[in-house]
């Protein structure tokens, strides 16, 4: 057993409020009203890869998975946790699956086909996008996914609408044998708000799958078939959509503002703010755009208003359902509210009231009288990537190179930051490793460093790998395994040889896994003892410029993980006699527990965690351990 | 839900800190005192990567029919500041005359340059058209027994205003429900401590304010 097997039990988060009595109204999480509907409904089986703004759903799922007796897995990747989930709804055993926006790309390969098959039980999959990009590399929005794959959208305006489209999707994905998305966005899923729970059906875990290949196959011969009897099926789901009771029209007058989703939540409260007159059309399905329901609500209206968060998805539906009806009206939308960002209730304000000709100004802004410095998000105290950043920084000094550094997705993206700057590109989720494969053929002058996380490289580093060994593409990886997933929550995953619910499952080698697949160098090191860290970095490199491909894991448990649990701890100072203010410390590892003090480096107590490294580092070992 | 028209006003509310303060413990405390008053809220919280050390903001909206979770500059009632600097990154959500609680913690962000005193953070707000409330919530927590306590020193702070819509006995019950006795005992110091600030007119100089 490693270090710690059992460290990454998932932390109980409002277990008491999630297993709630029926009609009682309790604070919820967006991402937990979500699994909460899911378990009203019955699910008996929940896959996911985590991701900001997703992950709760899956955990809040896991804390309650042996209670309930639901089958909850975080997978290696979305596209299997997609796959696993899409397998359970063929059996007939009701199904979730969650991901933030671009997990969704990852998974939509099955995606694509699946509402081709079809399911035999309810199968939700909910995507939990992120506009403005608080944790993510874009802001695609992924109601456009519904309308290129043939996937009813749902979208909630709050945390209750959450719950109830969750339970909702899963039924008519159950009675219509066909799979729903349920779009989120972070100020639902990352919204608390009271919420009322309804009964909870008991789960259905156990499936069966009788032997029906026309059903299931999509050779060509059956696939044609199956998309005929699709287009059929879509027009049946916008009919039904049209009597769902979420969708409905509020007041009247003769603007219509058409609200979806969180659109709804703004609109609301800008009526009543404005006191305007209106007819609001709440949209909780923007895919497809409920037709009866929005034709109705267009009769006698002369301008229309559609607020919605990120794409024009609805705007351009109703477009061109005017254009069929033959009917003009002026329309906004998109050209008054643009298209990133979040929505806030002066957006929508403002736009609202250049519409019905109304004065609006957002009141005088108080300005900060002195401008703060910055604050980005950084490596926590006792990160063990900062001592590998700083052993890779040095490790390229001594030797006289400059490589590129190609990132990842994780907390070790934060290596952009100076004094490391180590992230020279950052596309996706295995990325690094992806894009190093075409440098290393096209930059010959310089190494290419991968750095990937441990996580990460389950997730979709693996393939990338085998392309560089297989086509020679040399490289140096270094897999940054902190034995957990630390950005999205401390997930477990193949690594920590850990499931979901806590109990044990088989522990996949990282290490192993590089040998086995043929790298020409594969060394582990402790990032906290930085010279022999910097010896594996040194020979990897060498490797490296010699043609070959090289896996370096650094492996060091998360710092915050081993605080809390007590197996990293002790503080400390700096002897000011012995220190001789070279402040190597502060400027070569950024710690936030080192600060100046009358021009010496002072440990901050209440900060540190006991790492060491600074001292590691010091010329003059002029840190000590004061307990 | 069922939500009662005591306060027939919505209260906005914006804490600002450093990610790891507790800002989400902080929500989450006035959300469950929300429920057992049966009052409506919505709380918009930053989860993710901005967490790791880095500024963070949690948006609270109290009172019968709140929908929009965000607060647009401007709009807040309430700025509680967790650490010196962010508030000066928070204080552009506040209404005109509207209070900003600021702890006695201050973070600079590591390889930062000319970090302004706290000193001369406070006197410069409080030339601004707010009122300005310092909590000594770091201390508070200290003499509890716990670093950790500051976010209840705060919210005691808060709380202090919005009484008559969230008892004290309420959200102290909470409190120690959720978090222990030494949590409420640092909340209770932090409403005393502010209530008998609030009172006395030193806390602003400004006088536009003054009758507010």
């Amino acid at each position: 057993m490693i270090r710690g097997c059992f460290k990454n039990l998932p932390r109980v988060r409002g277990k008491h409020n999630i297993l709630g009595e029926p009609n009682t109204t309790v604070l919820l999480l967006g991402n937990e009203a979500i699994a909460r509907g899911a378990m009203e409904y019955g699910i008996g089986f929940a896959a996911a890869y985590p991701g900001t703004p997703s992950s709760e759903v899956v955990e809040t799922l896991s804390s309650v998975a042996n209670e309930l007796g639901i089958y909850v897995e975080w997978s290696v990747n979305e596209k299997v946790a997609f796959e696993s989930a899409y397998a359970a709804a063929m059996s007939g055993v009701p199904s979730l699956t969650a991901m933030k926006h671009v997990g969704l790309n990852v998974a939509a390969d099955p995606l694509m086909t699946s509402a081709y098959t079809g399911v035999e039980a309810g199968f939700i999959i909910v995507t939990a996008d992120d506009p403005y990009m608080h944790s993510s590399q874009n802001e695609q929005d992924n109601r456009w996914y519904g309308l290129h794959a043939y996937i009813p959208v749902l979208e909630p305006c709050d945390p209750q609408e959450a719950k109830d489209l969750t339970y909702i999707g899963l039924e008519l994905s159950e009675k219509l044998h066909h799979p729903f998305i349920l779009r989120s966005v972070t100020r639902v899923s990352h919204v608390r708000a009271p919420v009322k729970l309804g009964i909870m059906r008991g789960s259905r875990a156990i499936g069966s799958f009788p032997r029906n290949p026309g059903r299931w196959t999509v050779i060509p011969e059956n696939a044609r078939k199956m998309k005929l009897r699709l287009l059929e099926k879509w027009r049946v789901i916008e009919s039904n959509l049209s009597e769902l009771p979420y969708n409905r029209i509020e007041g009247d007058g003769k603007v219509l503002i058409v609200a979806s989703g969180i659109g709804y939540a703004y609109t609301s409260e800008a009526v009543e703010t404005l006191g305007v007159e209106a007819k609001v059309l709440k949209i909780a399905s923007p895919v497809p755009l409920p037709k009866k329901l929005v034709e109705k609500a267009v009769e006698g209206v002369e301008k229309v208003l559609i607020i919605e968060e990120c794409d024009p998805v609805v705007e351009l539906q109703l477009k061109a359902l005017l254009k069929d009806m033959d009917l003009r009206v002026e329309v906004y939308g998109e050209n008054l509210l643009g298209r990133r960002g979040e929505l806030t209730l002066d957006r929508v304000l403002e736009s609202m009231a250049k519409v019905f000709k109304v004065p609006w100004s957002i009141p005088e802004l108080i300005k900060p009288p002195i401008e703060p410095p910055p604050r980005p998000p950084i490596l926590c105290p006792g990160c063990p990537h900062r001592a590998t950043f700083y052993v890779l920084k040095m490790a390229s000094k001594r030797l006289k190179v400059d490589p590129i550094y190609s990132g990842d997705i994780g907390c070790y993206s934060l290596g952009i930051q100076p004094p490391f700057n180590a992230q020279d590109v950052i596309i996706e989720m295995g990325g690094s490793i992806g894009l190093a494969n075409g440098f290393a053929h096209t930059v010959k002058e310089r190494p290419v460093v991968a750095i990937i996380g441990d996580s990460t490289f389950f997730h979709a580093g693996l393939p990338p790998l085998v392309n560089a060994i297989y086509n020679r593409a040399p490289m140096l990886i270094i897999v940054l395994d902190n034995e957990t997933t630390a950005m999205t929550g401390f997930q477990p995953h193949p690594g920590t040889g850990v499931k979901a619910d806590g109990s044990p499952g088989k522990r996949v080698c990282i290490e192993c896994i590089a040998k086995v697949m043929g790298a020409d160098y594969v060394d582990v090191f402790d990032p906290y003892n930085v010279r022999t860290a910097l010896e594996a970095v040194e020979k990897g490199f060498k490797v490296v410029m010699a043609g070959g491909v090289a896996v370096l894991v650094a492996r060091r448990e998360c710092s915050l993980n081993a605080a809390r649990s007590g197996r990293l701890s002790g503080v400390y100072q700096v002897d000011t006699l012995k220190c001789i203010k070279c402040m190597l410390c502060l400027n070569e590892l950024a710690c936030p527990a080192i600060k100046v003090e009358k021009g010496f480096p002072k440990v901050v107590e209440n900060l540190c965690v006991g790492c060491g490294v600074c001292n590691e580092i010091c010329p003059v070992k002029a840190f000590s351990k004061i307990r | 839900m069922p939500s009662q028209g005591i306060f027939k006003d919505k209260v906005n509310i914006v804490i600002v800190g450093v990610g790891g303060q507790g800002l989400i413990t902080f929500g989450r405390v006035l959300g469950e005192a929300c429920i057992r008053r049966g009052i409506d809220i919505r709380i918009a919280e930053t989860h993710g990567m901005s967490q790791r050390g880095g500024a963070v903001e949690v948006f609270v909206r109290i009172g019968y029919g709140v929908r929009a979770p965000l607060v647009s500059p401007g709009q807040a009632d309430y700025v509680v500041a967790t650490e010196v600097l962010e508030a000066l990154r928070g204080v552009r959500y506040l209404k005109k005359c509207g209070w900003i609680l600021i702890s006695d913690i201050i973070l600079p962000p590591p390889l930062a340059k000319n970090v302004p005193l706290p000193e001369d953070i406070i006197t410069a707000l409080k030339k601004l058209p707010i009122n300005v409330i310092q909590v000594p919530a770091d201390a508070i927590a200290r003499k509890v027994g716990d670093v950790r306590t500051m976010n209840m020193a705060m919210l005691g702070g808060l709380v202090a205003f919005i009484e008559s819509l969230l008892p004290i006995e309420v959200v102290a019950e909470v409190i120690e429900n959720m978090l222990g006795y030494i949590n409420k005992e640092a909340f209770l110091m932090g409403y005393e401590e502010v209530k008998n600030k609030k009172s006395d007119n030193t806390s602003t100089n400004n006088k536009i304010c003054l009758d507010k």
